[in-house]
């Protein structure tokens, strides 16, 4: 029993400290300035890896002294610079493009610091101590050094941060905002200084997190995705206000996860499968469970709702068919290798048209789409392998499974807010990489082998052929989109979206609606992700994990969520832009094109309606410069 | 209450925590009816109409309309069923037209038999249709009564305050409903255009044979537009009757102005 409690609680119980402290720095920035930070993980990677390079890998300063910066100056600062150079502005647009923005961060932070520092393997990352690996005891209850400072400060921050927000006036005008940023002004508050001061502390708290948690897991940017969903699912429970709930479910879910190994742990279905998804679970708990729907805060200064044009439908035609020629020219004049790329950009196209369905169209924020992208992959190419059937039936089939999976999702989830929605797939993403992954008849242990696929007995092997094939699919799924669109149900669905209750009232089931733009969005993703298969010939399970499809929603949200066009923009430069970063930058820059594509999101706050709309509004302002100076403008 | 009522609330409590918002309220209204709520901040006319359309469920009492009890109806099916609504908060379809929100209100509300509710039908074909319907409550019937026609195609969210009450009450009453609830549909404009949006209801009232729940600060306008009044004060119904009746009672005056409420005072 004491060999249980020492290897098996005492480890959980120090994760659990160190989920509770990023845990708490979520609730006190949420609660100060409504942003859901999705990218508080990201941030305390960049400070671990800071740290790291500080400590470790340059030598430059002692654990001690690189702590005291990193959490007194580098943290504070990029909370902070944060605050100011985005959430600020994005928080004025509403929920959903303050969660699409600190995405950005989760995707292009980390990536940036992977290019910045190109650190190599990272297996152990010390921390503040020397001798962090030493054993001690207490007792017979042994721990290490790394493990001791973990702990003490989990009790320093909450013993720190309960005396703050009860016991002085700085929290008491904290909460104050939380309540009403308005009603604190007029009383002679500063909120944008509390909110200042609030990005600090939540930056100094990843700061903590970060440096103390790589010595116990790992320096990478998937162990600190695992940081932001258990913080994420602690902090729910604490309805996102309670520090103390937040804390102890943060404790929980750092000893039931690791106790859940101590039971059998030679059982793979324990270690890999049940462990690393109780914070989901709990995360699902968490938002099913709730009597009242979490509080978004209070209202936008500003809406983003754009207007829906569902008169569009013929000038979106005329739109694609520059993009017709292009794609009909594309064999004529590029070479086999960029041919390739350009085939892979009409797949990601049609996997990004499905995130236009599901968030441009059904106001959904579909967080965890990569796990129904990549469900229907596997599961087409499995069908494929066993039974014969057709590849390309099976890939139609395999989106069917998707759709089948997520009118699931979508029922369990149809009272949830957007919000909650949001949440919930991105549990059931997480879900998928730690466990539907891991189960061999979906995803074999060595990947899953994909042959080329035969149209009318005529085998399509050739880059051309298979550029042929993903514009045919492209051509009937944006079809098929258009003809979407000239439906009533569209009609209905973009009412839903826009204002539930107004859509209630006057008839119009908004839950129907999420369900089957949910559903269609998981059909079309799910082609495009059997197609990936055909381009890739083979797919294993790091293809298409949620940090992926977090990714993918960046890209998508940059070019303009609300355009079929866009997400063709989008498909092309994810699969073009990384193929020029390889063939012309050093390795080394490898993750540029992730960067950009965080940074992107980024840019929401600019332009709600993406860079796509942006720079055709650029070349129509030109144009109508220029047209006074073309021959007969005068006369005209 | 009997089928002789088109809607009926009987005995309906809703708490908040330990706060009581209404208490054991009743109001039965006739069809064609006009019924008027009114009371102070916080007397929960909001509640009660919410309860009414299927917003907020009561912890006791109930709700039938035309003697079909639909306490535990949704919000979607009691529009179906014909009962639409107005906000008191300006809500509207951001991304959408004034000619489009009236069509939905069209389409949607009291749904026409379509196969599969309509998700698949043509919308285009189904839009031309409506406009070209020209019955008394169809879409170009009411843009051009309530003075929308010159605005249709433009976006409702980028009117004004008067122009989108009238468009949120062109949106109730293109779902031709049984029964209308209408939550202050004249704050924030004007006494001419108060008057107009009055005189407006009274006439399609009359026409349709609506029945009407009315909740307005503006009591001038109540009496306007109401066959009767009841007044809440504290969740609870504190007087019944006339617009005369009720606005010249000493409890109401107490509710509004409180112990010291003179004689003088006249409402």
């Amino acid at each position: 029993m004491i060999d249980f409690i020492d290897v098996y609680v005492i480890a959980g119980l120090v994760v659990g400290c160190i989920y509770a402290i990023a845990a708490s720095g979520l609730v006190v920035a949420y609660n100060t300035s409504g942003v859901l930070n999705l990218g508080y993980g990201g941030i305390a990677y960049a400070i671990a890896l800071v740290f790291y390079e500080l400590r470790s890998a340059h030598h430059i300063l002692s654990g001690w002294v690189a702590l005291v910066v990193c959490v007194g100056v580098i943290g504070p600062l990029l909370g902070v610079l944060l605050w100011q150079g985005l959430f600020r502005w994005l928080v004025g647009l509403g929920l959903v493009p303050t969660l699409i923005g600190s995405i950005g961060i989760a995707v292009a932070l980390p990536a940036l610091c992977l290019m910045v520092f190109a650190p190599d393997q990272i297996f152990y990352s010390a921390g503040v101590s020397d001798h962090g690996t030493n054993l001690h005891s207490l007792g017979q209850i042994y721990f290490t050094v790394d493990q001791a400072y973990a702990a003490a400060a989990a009790i320093v921050v909450g013993l720190l941060l309960l005396y703050l927000l009860r016991f002085t006036a700085i929290g008491l005008k904290m909460r104050a905002v939380s309540d009403s940023r308005t009603v604190a002004g007029l009383t002679g508050m500063n909120p944008g200084l509390t909110s200042n001061l609030s990005w600090a502390i939540s930056g100094a708290l990843a700061a903590i997190g970060g440096i103390f948690l790589a010595p116990l897991l790992a320096l990478t940017p998937q162990a600190f995705l695992t940081l932001t969903v258990a913080s994420l699912a602690a902090a729910l429970v604490g309805g996102l206000r309670s520090i103390g709930i937040t804390f102890l479910t943060s404790l929980l879910i750092g000893i039931v996860s690791s106790s859940l190994v101590g039971l059998n742990s030679t059982s793979e279905l324990l270690t890999k499968g049940v462990q690393p998804s109780v914070p989901f679970l709990v995360m699902v708990a968490a938002v099913l469970l709730r009597r009242n729907p979490i509080d978004v805060g209070q209202l936008p200064r500003r809406t983003v709702e754009l207007a829906e044009r569902f008169d569009a439908v013929p000038r979106i035609a005329v739109k694609l068919a520059p993009i017709t020629v292009l794609v009909l020219l594309a064999p004529v004049v590029l070479s086999d290798y960029w041919l390739g790329v350009a085939g892979l950009g009409l797949v990601y196209s049609i996997i990004f048209l499905g995130f236009t369905i599901a968030q441009g169209y059904g106001g959904l924020l579909p967080l965890g789409q990569a796990a129904l992208v990549g469900i229907a992959a596997f599961s087409g190419a499995g069908i494929a392998a066993s039974s014969g059937v057709p590849l390309l039936l099976a890939v139609v089939l395999g989106a069917l499974i998707a759709t089948v999976v997520a009118v699931a999702i979508a029922v369990i989830g149809a009272r949830l807010s957007v919000l909650e929605f949001g949440l919930l797939t991105i549990a059931f993403g997480l879900f998928t990489d730690n466990f539907l992954y891991n189960w061999t008849a979906l995803v074999p242990l060595s990947g899953r082998a994909v042959a080329a696929p035969s149209l009318f007995g005529m085998k399509l092997d050739t880059t051309t052929e298979q550029y042929f094939l993903f514009a045919v699919a492209l051509a009937l799924v944006a079809a098929g989109v258009g003809a979407y669109r000239r439906r009533l149900g569209a009609f209905y669905i973009g009412a839903g979206r826009m204002r539930p209750e107004l859509a209630a009232a006057s008839g119009v089931d908004p839950r129907s609606g999420r369900i089957i733009a949910f559903a269609l969005a998981a059909f079309v993703g799910g082609i495009g992700g059997g197609l990936l298969g055909i381009y890739q010939k083979f797919l294993s399970s790091t293809d298409l994990t949620t940090t992926v499809g977090l990714t993918w929603l960046a890209v998508v949200v940059f070019m303009g969520m609300r355009s079929p066009a866009a997400a063709v923009v989008a498909g092309i430069v994810y699969a073009v832009f990384p193929a020029l970063v390889s063939k012309w930058l050093p390795i080394s820059w490898g993750p540029l094109a992730t960067v950009m594509f965080g940074l992107g999101a980024l840019s929401l706050a600019q332009n709600p309606r993406g860079a796509v709309a942006a720079q055709i509004d650029q070349f129509r302002y030109v144009g109508r410069k220029l047209r006074p100076l073309l021959p007969g403008a005068r006369a005209s | 209450m009997s089928a002789e009522h088109a809607i009926a609330l009987s005995g309906v409590t809703v708490r908040f925590g330990g706060i009581v918002a209404v208490d054991s309220a009743s109001i039965a209204i006739a069809p064609g009816e006009s019924v008027g709520l009114i009371g102070p901040n916080g007397a929960g006319k909001t509640t009660l109409l919410d309860v009414a359309a299927g917003v907020r469920r009561p912890q006791s009492g109930t709700v039938s309309l035309f003697g079909d009890e639909i306490t535990r109806a949704s919000v979607v099916r009691r529009a179906r069923l014909g009962v639409a609504r107005t906000f008191q908060q300006l809500s509207l379809f951001d991304g959408l037209t004034v000619r489009e929100h009236v069509v939905l209100g069209h389409l949607a509300g009291r749904r026409t038999k379509l196969p599969l509710g309509g998700y698949l039908s043509n919308r285009k074909r189904l839009e031309e249709a409506a406009m070209a319907d020209d019955s008394p409550l169809s879409p170009s019937m009411l843009l051009r009564r309530l003075g929308l026609e010159a605005i249709a195609d433009e976006l409702a969210g980028e009117q004004s305050v008067g122009v989108v009450r009238m468009v949120d009450l062109a949106r109730a009453l293109a779902s031709r409903p049984r029964v209308l609830l209408l939550d202050e549909p004249v704050s924030g404009l004007a006494e001419l255009e108060a008057t107009e949006v009055g005189d407006l209801l009274r006439a399609l009232r009359a026409e349709h044979k609506l029945s009407m729940l009315v909740i307005e600060h503006n009591l001038e306008f109540a009496r306007l537009v109401s066959d009767r009044l009841v007044a809440l004060d504290f969740g609870k119904v504190i007087a019944e009757g006339s617009p005369d009746q009720v606005l010249g009672s000493d409890v109401v005056r107490q509710a509004y102005f409180g112990a010291d409420a003179g004689t003088e005072v006249v409402l």
